[in-house]
């Protein structure tokens, strides 16, 4: 089987990707950590006919903040896969987005071929109130195939 | 761990339970097969491994409808049939509960000490456009534990 674990920076996350090795695993399995970091969106401002200069330093800032962001999250799985026993298959996709997380992610099984989306109840996002993240949501009523929504 | 795996007489429920076997299940996990039926009046059935165990203390003078033993005795075989010759610890949870079924399926998930639960997406409700049942909803936003929603 293949799994398509769902990721961000929260605990929630980590805490799905633990459940689902702990519980779920078996050798055969493939597993795939994906991330879709979120890049808001660069704008021109336009005033009085003239356009102002392109931020290319903001940019370039962004690019540098996101990669730094990937790495991290990169190197925290990698090293609980390190620690545990026996070889997992696995790869990282990441890709990176605007906004449309969700769809991203269900994309992305789909490209996969993944059996099922393991994703965390919530991520990092602001609203806290809600019981389900917007993403997971997104993803519960999306995807194509069965999705483990792991709560804390 | 034991699972619950929560069925109707759909379709759906016994894709997700086929699916779960086939993909989920470890050996070393225990299934509850967990089905409620809405009742004005309170009565659980308990069947365990395939004799009734025993007549609980509040039964009530009334006896289960008919319709709901025909229901309760069809989906018992139909599960018992999937069941019994695989080696698999099992035990089906039938109820007849005054409680909103989704409701019912999370009192169960404790009662059972279930570590995770697997429900379709829809059942065999009236309104058969949405996308998620109104159940699996209710399931899934009120789980404390980790919920694997199959689609069709």
């Amino acid at each position: 089987m293949r799994a398509l674990i769902a990721v961000d920076g929260s605990d929630n996350a980590e805490h799905a990707f633990d459940w689902y090795f702990g519980n779920i695993h078996k050798d055969e399995n493939e597993v795939i950590i994906g991330h879709v970091a979120e890049q808001p969106s660069i704008y021109q401002p336009y005033f009085g006919g003239v356009v102002a200069p392109f931020p290319v330093n903001e940019l370039e800032e962004m690019i540098r903040k996101t990669k730094r962001e990937v790495h991290q999250l990169m190197t925290k799985f990698e090293n609980k896969l390190h620690q545990m026993d026996g070889k997992v298959h696995h790869r990282f996709v990441f890709d990176v987005i605007n906004d449309a997380t969700g769809e991203a992610l269900v994309r992305l099984a789909d490209k996969e071929k993944c059996d099922i989306i393991i994703t965390g109840s919530r991520g990092l996002g602001v609203v806290r109130r809600t019981i389900l993240g917007s993403v997971s949501g997104y993803i519960v009523h999306h995807a194509h195939v069965p999705v483990l929504v792991c709560h804390k | 761990m034991k699972v619950l795996i929560s069925v109707d007489g759909s379709e759906i429920a016994e894709k997700a339970f086929e699916w779960y076997l086939e993909n989920f299940h470890k050996s070393q996990n225990e299934i509850v097969v967990g089905h409620v039926v809405e009742k004005p009046s309170a009565y659980h059935a308990h069947f365990a491994g395939g004799a009734v165990s025993s007549i609980p203390k509040d039964y009530l003078a009334e006896e289960i409808p008919e319709e709901i033993q025909r229901e309760f005795q069809l989906l018992k075989k139909k599960y018992d049939a999937k069941l019994k010759n695989r080696e698999i610890k099992y035990k089906l949870v039938f109820e007849a509960t005054q409680d909103k079924l989704g409701e019912a399926i999370v009192k169960m998930v404790d009662k059972e000490h279930c570590g995770a639960i697997v429900t379709g997406s829809r059942g065999m409700g009236m309104i058969k456009r949405a996308i998620l049942g109104s159940v699996s909803d209710y399931v899934m936003h009120n789980s404390k534990v980790p919920v694997l929603i199959y689609h069709a």
